[in-house]
């Protein structure tokens, strides 16, 4: 995952919206259109994990019992 | 009274008797003035036991009362903290529960994105045995193609660069 604070989850999510996008338009060469799907997927991951540690930090701030 | 001196004297005595009287008078004044102020203090001191009792009975009345007003005051803000336990815990869980919800919403809308992407993604059509060529690093479909031009075909594990040699349309 991004280790950068200034992370921002609907900016993240907004770029993989716009990858589909420049998929579906396919207009570009291959090799473009590999890396685009492989930032993608970094992207979906980082959004994974930014999701993950929110649950996790929900869980801390009102007990773990809960 | 035979003589002046006897005379004098009977006066004298007459003035010893009276003042034996007056003596005996002045003692008893004296014993029955003490017994009275004997019997004031007595008064002064009960009166004052009671005035202290007195106090002291309002004393532990009022701090009886203040004792109550202080458990009073202890219950309420007992009882209010507790409510305000109560709903602070309530308004955490609806807040947890509401930051699930969109969680879980985040979660399907990255899935759906998730399986868009290997829709489109370019191995998807490759493994599948399709082919992608391309010719200047753009798909062949944008571009008009004609012989002698060097075009690029995309298998899922080759780079295939060929040279035009015949076009044929499909017939409609």
């Amino acid at each position: 995952m991004n280790n950068n604070t200034t992370f921002s989850y609907d900016l993240t999510l907004r770029r993989i919206e716009e990858i589909v996008k420049q998929l579906e338009e396919d207009n570009k060469g291959i090799d473009e259109l590999s890396a685009l799907v492989k930032e993608a997927s970094s992207l979906i991951k980082d959004c994974k994990a930014k999701l993950r540690s929110t649950e996790e930090d929900i869980r801390k701030a009102f007990g773990e019992g809960d | 009274m035979k003589t002046p001196t006897a005379g004098a004297e009977f006066v004298l005595a007459g003035f010893r008797g009276f003042e034996e009287r007056l003596n005996d008078n002045l003692k008893v004044i004296e014993r029955r003035a003490g017994s009275i102020l004997q019997r004031e203090e007595r008064m002064v001191r009960d009166k004052e036991h009671l005035l202290t009792n007195l106090l002291l009975h309002k004393v532990g009345a009022a701090k009886e009362k203040l004792a109550n007003y202080n458990h009073q005051l202890n219950s309420l803000a007992a009882m209010n903290i507790k409510m305000q336990h109560i709903a602070l815990e309530n308004f955490g869980q609806s807040l947890k529960k509401n930051v699930k919800v969109k969680i879980d919403q985040q979660r399907l809308n990255l899935q759906s994105l998730e399986k868009e992407l290997n829709r489109l993604s370019p191995h998807y059509f490759l493994e599948r045995g399709y082919t992608r060529t391309e010719i200047n690093g753009m798909p062949v479909y944008q571009n008009q193609i004609k012989k002698g031009d060097q075009i690029t075909t995309f298998t899922l594990n080759q780079k295939i660069t060929s040279t035009v040699e015949d076009i044929t349309d499909y017939e409609q």
